[in-house]
């Protein structure tokens, strides 16, 4: 019997301990029980950087992914470092033409540029992610 | 015809660092949530605050860690674009929260509101 594919988000933290460790190494294993992630989310977490003007989008840090256990390299990225009270759209996840497999690695690193708020910080990366079966459900 | 209806979820957050839980029972005679939007009433809370669960009829919609803000919306959203896009069953289901606050409002108490978009086919 078919089962319908739940959807699911997939949380990744990466921690960054102070600017002067401006490189941060990121390893990551796809939960077997997933489908594929065709979506992929960056947030500045618990960390951000103050707006100089209305049209300053403060940059937080570059992150650079390798997916499928570096068969591709689809994702480099600059990470906003936009407080949530600033935000003015909505939060919406980037489509990957390049999904993630289950059981797959995620491997690459983040670049911070020294310029947040506080250190040490833990940024998150969302993967929207289908289940392939229904796990989700209790 | 379409009825839409606009549930709320209060959650008086009372101190920093707080966790807190709340469970509600979806609006009979709405057969779906399809929609899922917070906002606190403090601005600066916003930061670093997570869920540490969120469900709808026994089904996880957002793991732990989660991040409120992540379904919420600046002011430039049209009011029909606010909403976090679910599909799910209501009509009495149960509802389960918990959030823990970041520590990072500028006073407390303050209240997060949770809004279910409801709607009947």
């Amino acid at each position: 019997m078919l089962r319908e594919k739940t959807k699911s988000w997939l949380i990744i933290p990466v921690k960054v301990n102070n600017p002067l460790a401006y490189v941060t190494g990121i390893e990551y294993k796809i939960p077997e029980h997933v489908d594929t992630c065709t979506g992929i989310m960056l947030s500045p977490g618990t960390t951000f950087i103050e707006k100089l003007s209305k049209n300053h989008t403060p940059v937080l840090g570059n992150i650079s992914l390798w997916f499928n256990s570096k068969t591709t390299h689809p994702v480099h990225y600059l990470v906003d470092g936009i407080h949530p009270k600033e935000q003015e759209g909505k939060y919406e996840s980037l489509r990957l033409k390049e999904s993630l497999k289950g059981g797959t690695l995620i491997q690459g690193l983040m670049e911070d540029f020294g310029k947040a708020n506080s250190y040490p910080y833990e940024m998150k990366i969302y993967l929207e992610c289908t289940l392939k079966c229904s796990c989700n459900d209790k | 015809m379409k009825t839409i209806k606009y549930q709320l979820l209060k959650l008086l957050i009372p101190t920093s660092g707080a966790d807190v839980q709340a469970e509600i029972n979806t609006e009979k005679g709405y057969a779906l949530v399809t929609g899922i939007s917070a906002n606190a009433t403090d601005e600066e809370a916003s930061l670093g605050c997570v869920f540490n669960k969120f469900e709808i009829n026994n089904k996880e919609i957002f793991p732990e860690g989660y991040e409120s803000s992540r379904i919420t919306t600046g002011i430039n959203v049209s009011p029909n674009d606010r909403f976090y896009k679910v599909t799910e069953p209501a009509d009495g289901t149960k509802v389960t929260v918990k959030y823990k606050d970041g520590g990072n409002a500028l006073a407390y108490p303050y209240i997060l509101t949770i809004y279910l978009n409801l709607e009947n086919a």
